[in-house]
């Protein structure tokens, strides 16, 4: 189907042209905006009238680029390999093994969608971002391309629709109390600082200023403190909006290759994750989650871009209740096990090594900013940042531990944001017992072990007894050697 | 044949070559030469600026005959503490003076092996080896200070394992 070269869609242009604009747009966005709340103060109108021209020669050139790119590239498969070339003058021909592919994504956005498009993202193991991309395909051959990819040549010749299987799905009503348990206020208020950096002229800080000085103190933070609760409320409802926009029919599918996530109102994807190719999955807490009952599942792939914050295969779901996670685990490891597992904590000793680092970190920080006003007064402080530096260290030693089974090993760590990881051993690429000098002394060990998901997601089990920690190695030794040979994936 | 076939294991742990002082004392000189003399003049230009009467650096001076006192003083227990060994399942490595790592690489896991060494290591005939695994950024090991010849029976245990696995 795909053994002579290829075009992209006509829509890859506009498509193009529309990335390189926005791009540009949101880099000059803070000094946009900064010149309009700046009015019509001197000077400024060259300022504008520049980045006008600039914005219109940046979109020049992206148009030409756009039009350049759609007529340079072709992608074709021979040879068991996917094969992408691009460029006129800087030739490249990027040659892509089946075998080594991890990931096939299928994603929409909703330019995507009004032009009848899709654009399709093939991952490797070689980095932290999809290899190959190709901007615009039609859906048809979008799909077909994700489906002979991922070794559906069967299917992709007979034109049967590849075997799916409904595992979980969510309502409108969890995707949006994921929402709900998240705020974006930091993203606000970085937004903010980032504009008044360029407020250069101060037409919007200096009248704020007068205004809180003809308020008065007290009115000033009553003021104060109603915007930033109403910055908390802002920011509470973009993460509502942006959750139920990214995650919208959000649905998990068995597909004949693994894991087939769907999701999203104006931007579609559609990624099938190769459980096959599962490194390590990630089970996380924030407290808010924790306090409902609810966790998000990860899983790390080899080659698995983890972008934080963003529907990347990598999330295989963004709310789950604290009583499915093995619904969904099991179809991610083979021996998946999370609410059976028997965890065992660390040293006791752990409470005082965690107390004894916030304390001083703590103590150098306030005690230091308060001895500017306090002198040597500052230094009472030290009494309640001992107190609260024990019941951290304390908190920490109740949910950090480690369980393994005879397939698998796992960790739990964090204090506000919980988090447990699970590494199958025979994706354990290596293991350590590492000791600082201090841990010695206290008779003390950490294990790590590290598996081959590109997202750098380790299992590192801190504060052990030294003989302890002798012992799991030599416990994760024999079980990683019982397993060689049994790997799945090719990792 | 049988006589080029490198050994499978190595013969408990390794010690690597005491040439290796050598070449950590050569290379640590060397930066803190470079770190000093950037911060000497760079403490003479502030003293300068206060317009005092005392310009000649003190600070800085004394910081770097510490720290190159105290490394040269921990080249020999660096040494000490950094042993290796291949056994039928994976690679051992063991090192560090204050924070003290035991590595386990299973062999199987090895995906290639390189060996370096630089104009001073091969003047000194010394050679390193880096193991590498899937995932990693880098080498997972890294073992300094083998002669050529260790080096490349290392290479070879590693990827005849590997050819055999295959």
């Amino acid at each position: 189907m795909f053994e002579q070269p290829h075009r992209l869609h006509p829509a890859a242009i506009i498509i193009n042209f529309g990335s390189y604009l926005v791009k540009t747009i949101k880099t000059l966005f803070p000094p946009i905006i900064a010149l309009v709340a700046s009015g019509g103060r001197s000077g400024v109108h060259n300022v504008a009238l520049y980045l006008g021209l600039s914005v219109a020669g940046i979109g020049g050139i992206a148009f030409f680029a756009s039009i350049f790119h759609f007529l340079s590239t072709r992608f074709w498969v021979e040879s068991e390999s996917l094969v992408i070339t691009s460029g006129f003058i800087w030739r490249k021909r990027r040659t892509m093994p089946l075998a080594r592919i991890q990931n096939v994504n299928v994603e929409r956005t909703i330019w995507h969608r009004l032009l009848g498009a899709a654009q399709v993202k093939v991952e490797n193991a070689s980095g932290h971002q999809g290899e190959g991309g190709l901007d615009a395909l039609s859906v048809t051959e979008a799909n077909q391309l994700q489906a002979l990819l991922l070794h559906h040549r069967a299917t992709v010749e007979t034109g049967e629709a590849p075997i799916v299987q409904p595992i979980y799905a969510l309502s409108l009503k969890q995707v949006m109390l994921a929402g709900m348990l998240e705020n974006r206020v930091t993203y606000i208020l970085a937004g903010i600082f980032t504009t008044l950096q360029f407020d250069k002229s101060e037409t919007v800080i200096s009248p704020l200023v007068a205004a809180s000085q003809k308020l008065g103190p007290t009115m000033s933070i009553v003021v104060g403190v109603l915007a930033f609760a109403a910055l908390i409320v802002i920011g509470w409802i973009v993460s509502i909006v942006i959750s139920a926009t990214r995650f919208y029919g959000f649905r998990i599918d068995k597909h004949d290759r693994g894991l087939m996530l769907t999701h999203g109102l104006l931007t579609q994807f559609k990624a099938v994750v190769p459980v096959g190719r599962i490194q390590s999955v990630r089970i996380n807490q924030p407290i808010l989650f924790r306090l409902l009952g609810y966790c998000e599942m990860f899983a790390d792939t080899a080659g698995s871009f983890d972008k934080k914050d963003q529907a990347t295969a990598n999330k295989i779901c963004p709310i789950l209740p604290e009583h499915d996670v093995s619904t969904v685990g099991c179809h991610l490891m083979p021996h998946f096990e999370y609410e059976t597992l028997q965890w065992r904590r660390v040293s006791q000793k752990t409470v005082w090594r965690h107390a004894f680092r916030y304390f001083i970190l703590c103590s150098v920080i306030i005690c230091g900013a308060l001895s500017i006003r306090l002198h040597w007064h500052a230094l009472w402080m030290t009494v309640p940042i001992a107190v609260g530096a024990a019941a951290v260290g304390w908190m920490a030693f109740r949910f950090v531990g480690y369980a393994f089974t005879d397939n698998n090993l796992a960790a739990r760590r964090g204090i506000f944001r919980k988090q447990a990881i699970l590494i199958p051993f025979d994706r354990i690429q290596h293991y350590a017992i590492t000791s600082t000098y201090f841990q010695r002394a206290m008779g003390l060990a950490n294990i790590t072990a590290v598996s081959a998901s590109t997202g750098g997601h380790a299992i590192h089990i801190a504060d052990l007894d030294a003989t302890t920690a002798a012992e799991l190695s030599n416990a994760i030794g024999q079980a990683v050697r019982g397993h060689l040979g049994s790997r799945r994936g090719g990792l | 044949m049988d006589e080029l076939k490198a050994p499978q294991c190595t013969d408990g742990p390794q010690k690597i070559h005491s040439a290796i002082r050598t070449l950590w004392l050569i290379s640590s000189l060397t930066s803190c030469a470079i770190g000093a003399t950037a911060t000497i003049v760079m403490e003479y230009a502030f003293l300068r600026s206060l317009d005092l009467n005392w310009r000649i650096p003190v600070v800085t001076p004394i910081f770097w005959i510490l720290t190159v006192t105290w490394s040269v003083a921990m080249i020999k227990r660096r040494w000490a503490s950094w042993l290796y060994e291949v056994t039928d399942r994976e690679v051992v490595l063991k090192w560090g003076v204050w924070n003290r790592v035991e590595r386990h690489i299973p062999r199987d896991r090895v995906q290639h092996v390189d060996i370096t060494s630089g104009p001073l290591a091969r003047k000194l005939g010394l050679a390193h080896v880096h193991l590498y695994v899937a995932g990693a950024h880098g080498a997972v090991g890294a073992i300094p200070g083998l002669t050529p010849e260790e080096a490349d029976d290392l290479r070879r245990m590693l990827v005849e394992a590997q050819a055999e696995h295959v």
